[in-house]
């Protein structure tokens, strides 16, 4: 084989390379997204507006603790004042923020679980893990399939609406109480928590559920004896690391209703009191870092890591 | 069956026991401490005509403006159009900032790429780099964008840009620690071989680490992309021009059919791009 | 380069982990362009012995010289090309997942080039570099499968392709490390001489590990015998005859026939 027919051999394998179109133009596309986006979107025009500087220069201003300002640096009157900050407003709010996000990881774990097994494709289906001798009729398979396709719409509605627009129409509905909060952050997760409990269910090893349907057990003696024991401790890891992220969002739901961190700092904003927002801002980031070494220490300690979603 | 459950439980069934309990308690004195239960029946006294008013206008989304506008108004669903615009703007503006900080802050954070096999562990050089990577990342997540964007709203003023870089700095944090753990979970084999074959680090990461992660690296940034659409529709709660800001103003005059309208437009978006990933994660992680 | 000086050289050398001791070899010397196969028991030391005469693993005691140069003096840039002289096939291949099979090969060059260089070939080989590796497989003869996913080539074809990577680097030597663990039986004999072919062709020391004793003894010239951690013979492969080959295998009946 000479040069020339090698190089046209070469042409011939690149031309018949397996490609993966949809991967490519995927790729493509969200870099056309991300140009138009910069380009039409006013960013770069904006960055130094009228006036903007004098107002970074009273933010630096303001932003330092007014127990500091007019006098030189002391460390020691900043953690007074910080120390005098958590104990008026700052311990109370952080209760409050990690009490809704407890309450709500709970609230959606009680909706999400249950839910789950009616959206299990393996489980919610005319004929569990195992053919019937006789097929299922036509209207049992009907009833199963809109039973699971509305379960999981209904989580998919729900994971697809942030949980701070259903906080606010929430709040809307029933005024503002801790409950609009709860619900809000509580119904949002309850939707990824049911997809990724179906998911998990779906992954059970299937023979040994169908072994139990051979024996002679029914679907919700399936479901309560086998389904149900083998995925709690990972619907619990699941639950956890579910935890951390409901943490990070109850710091700024406060902001609706409710006197929490994302309240105080509300407030602080209204009054363009800098100060007392950063302090707010410290509080949250504390409380964060906080509830994600105790929820990785957790999942440790139950021996498996699972990456995830939405933080 | 019994040891099938047994071992399929885990290896601490006891532990999960016990953590369960600690939840169910957990869950009851904050339910205590939010007054929950005493608050219990407020769910049951929901302004009926509200109630019925909002469900009513979920099925009637209005398609013309509730109120009478002034003349040369843009159309509603211009307005709709704007907002969908908007929304998909800043979400892109700020992941596309959070990949250009997040890829190298997570290369950062990934222990593979301190740990040197000629001298067996870290060295105390890496080490501290590793951990200062770590702590930056960490620190930019844990606190919330609408935080941020607190922050940077009060510097910079009502800037798209200040926006936007709110939006980017969490998510950069996300993406480096997640981007970290996929590339110390990519096939270390390859790596390894490359690098007996005379390859330098940075090729061996270049030609067989990156390379390995990529599909996993490519699925998570599609999906941040779902969570960056819903981040910047909330950003509209504080002035933003997105979604988020259309949804409250038609709340506060009440025009509960235009709030419909907007929110089966922000879930459009939200499913179009959760299919859209989708779709790539079938094809990728096979 | 000195002529006289063995290819590979071992003296008094060991391999411990903690304070287990898994490999001696008090005395090893590989002449240019010899071919020899490592025999033994699973866990006799074979793979371990291959890396440290691949540069893959450093010795806990004793010295590796190769061509009369001791190689602890070898840092950075020396070492690198060291490696690169030698061309080692993994026993678990260790492509990249996810690539084709041209990224595969032209991963094999990344020691014999500079720094941006490596990244060119990788991003944008030239027409030179597609030639090279195309030429390359059709020695080979999965010249057609160059530009597919190495995910979906069979495990002789992967093995195959493992191979191209290592010849891609110009090397000196071939370590191959269980080359027909990772193909059926049937096909093993086949992949065992056109190592041999390849190494004769090229004037490579070519060095094997292998559990399958009949097979070392027919086709390689030299065999080195290595039971639980040392160097049990080193010679013309006649000297495997059936009762050496009982000697090595005896902590491990039947071993020999897997």
């Amino acid at each position: 084989m000479n040069e020339c027919q090698r190089w046209k051999a070469i042409q011939a394998l690149r031309r018949a390379r397996p490609r993966a179109h949809f991967v490519c133009a995927s790729a493509l596309a969200f870099a056309l997204l991300v140009a138009w986006a910069w380009l039409t979107g006013g960013f770069l025009a904006s960055a130094f507006g009228t006036g903007s500087a004098e107002r970074l220069a009273r933010f630096a201003r303001e932003l330092e603790p007014h127990a500091l300002r007019d006098r030189d640096f002391d460390l020691g009157a900043a953690l007074a004042w910080f120390a005098e900050r958590a104990h008026t407003v700052g311990l109370a709010a952080s209760a409050n923020t990690l009490a809704l996000a407890v309450a709500a990881t709970a609230l959606a774990a009680l909706l999400a679980w249950p839910a789950s097994f009616f959206a299990a494709r393996t489980l919610a289906t005319a004929e569990p893990f195992l053919a019937n001798p006789r097929p299922a009729t036509e209207l049992a398979r009907l009833a199963w399939r809109t039973l699971r396709a509305s379960v999981r719409t209904a989580f998919v509605l729900l994971r697809a609406i942030p949980e701070y627009v259903l906080a606010f129409l929430a709040v809307a509905l029933l005024g503002p109480l801790a409950w609009a909060l709860v619900l809000g952050l509580a119904l949002h997760n309850a939707g990824i928590l049911g997809r990724l409990g179906a998911e998990m269910l779906e992954g059970a090893p299937p023979r040994a559920a169908a072994a139990l349907r051979q024996a002679g057990a029914t679907r919700a003696q399936i479901a309560c004896a086998a389904l149900a024991p083998q995925s709690a401790t990972r619907f619990l890891l699941l639950l956890f690391y579910r935890g951390e992220t409901c943490l990070r969002e109850a710091t700024v739901l406060g902001m609706v209703a409710l006197p929490s961190l994302g309240y105080g700092l509300a407030q602080a904003r209204a009054r363009l009191f800098y100060d007392e927002m950063l302090f707010f801002i410290a509080c949250s980031a504390l409380l964060v870092l906080a509830g994600d070494l105790f929820s990785t220490w957790i999942r440790a300690r139950l021996g498996a890591t699972r990456r995830g979603s939405c933080a | 069956m019994r040891d099938a459950q047994a071992s399929a439980r885990g290896r601490a069934p006891s532990a999960s026991f016990w953590l369960a309990t600690f939840l169910a308690v957990a869950a009851l004195l904050a339910a205590a401490r939010l007054e929950l239960f005493a608050t219990l029946h407020a769910l049951g006294n929901v302004e009926g005509e509200l109630l019925a008013r909002f469900a009513a206008a979920a099925f009637t989304p209005a398609l013309e403006y509730e109120s009478s506008v002034p003349a040369g108004t843009m159309p509603l669903y211009w307005k709709v159009l704007e907002g969908l615009r908007a929304t998909l703007g800043f979400a892109l503006a700020g992941l596309s900032l959070a990949l250009l900080f997040g890829l190298p802050l997570g290369v950062l954070c990934a222990r593979s790429t301190w740990r040197s096999e000629a001298r067996g562990a870290f060295s105390t050089a890496a080490r501290a780099l590793w951990f200062a990577s770590r702590a930056l990342a960490v620190g930019l997540r844990s606190v919330h964008e609408l935080l941020w964007a607190a922050l940077f709203l009060a510097a910079l003023g009502a800037s798209p840009l200040a926006a936007a870089v709110a939006l980017a700095l969490p998510y950069a944090g996300t993406l480096a620690k997640v981007f970290s753990e996929l590339l110390d979970e990519a096939d270390e084999r390859a790596v390894r071989a490359l690098e007996h074959g005379g390859a330098a680090r940075w090729q061996s990461f270049v030609a067989a680490r990156l390379p390995g992660a990529l599909p996993d690296l490519t699925v998570y940034a599609f999906y941040r992309f779902e969570c960056a659409l819903r981040s910047a529709a909330v950003l509209g709660f504080f002035g933003v021009p997105t979604l988020g800001l259309y949804i409250a103003q038609a709340f506060e005059n009440q025009h509960l059919r235009e709030l419909w309208t907007y929110l089966y437009a922000l879930l459009l978006l939200v499913l179009a791009a959760e299919r859209w990933s989708g779709a790539l994660r079938r094809r990728l992680s096979a | 380069m000195n002529g006289s000086a063995p290819h590979f050289e071992l003296r008094e050398l060991a391999v411990s982990y903690g304070a287990r001791e898994v490999l001696r070899v008090p005395q090893l010397a590989l002449e240019r362009g010899s071919l020899a196969a490592i025999v033994g028991p699973s866990g006799a030391g074979k793979t371990t012995l291959l890396r440290v005469l691949g540069l893959a693993l450093r010795p806990s005691a004793g010295e590796l010289r190769l061509d009369g140069r001791a190689v602890p003096a070898l840092r950075g840039r020396a070492l690198r090309a060291q490696r690169a002289a030698l061309g080692f096939v993994h026993q678990e291949l260790a492509l990249v997942p996810g690539t084709s099979v041209l990224h595969n090969v032209l991963c094999g060059r990344l020691g014999r080039s500079t720094a941006l260089g490596a990244l060119r070939t990788l991003l944008y080989p030239s027409r030179a570099e597609r030639s090279r590796a195309h030429a390359l497989l059709e020695r080979l003869g999965i010249a057609e499968l160059l530009y597919r996913d190495v995910e979906q080539l069979s495990g002789g074809e992967r093995q195959r392709v493992a191979i191209a990577r290592a010849l891609a680097q110009e090397p000196e030597a071939l370590l191959v490390d269980e080359p027909i663990a990772s193909v059926d039986p049937a096909r093993g004999r086949a992949v065992l001489e056109l190592l041999l072919e390849l190494a004769r062709e090229r004037g490579l020391t070519l060095v094997a590990s292998l559990h399958h004793v009949e097979l070392a003894r027919e086709l390689f010239p030299r065999v080195i015998g290595l039971r639980a951690g040392s160097l049990a013979l080193d010679g013309p492969s006649e000297l495997l005859d059936a009762r050496a080959q009982r000697e090595l295998f005896a902590l491990a009946p039947g071993a020999g026939h897997a």
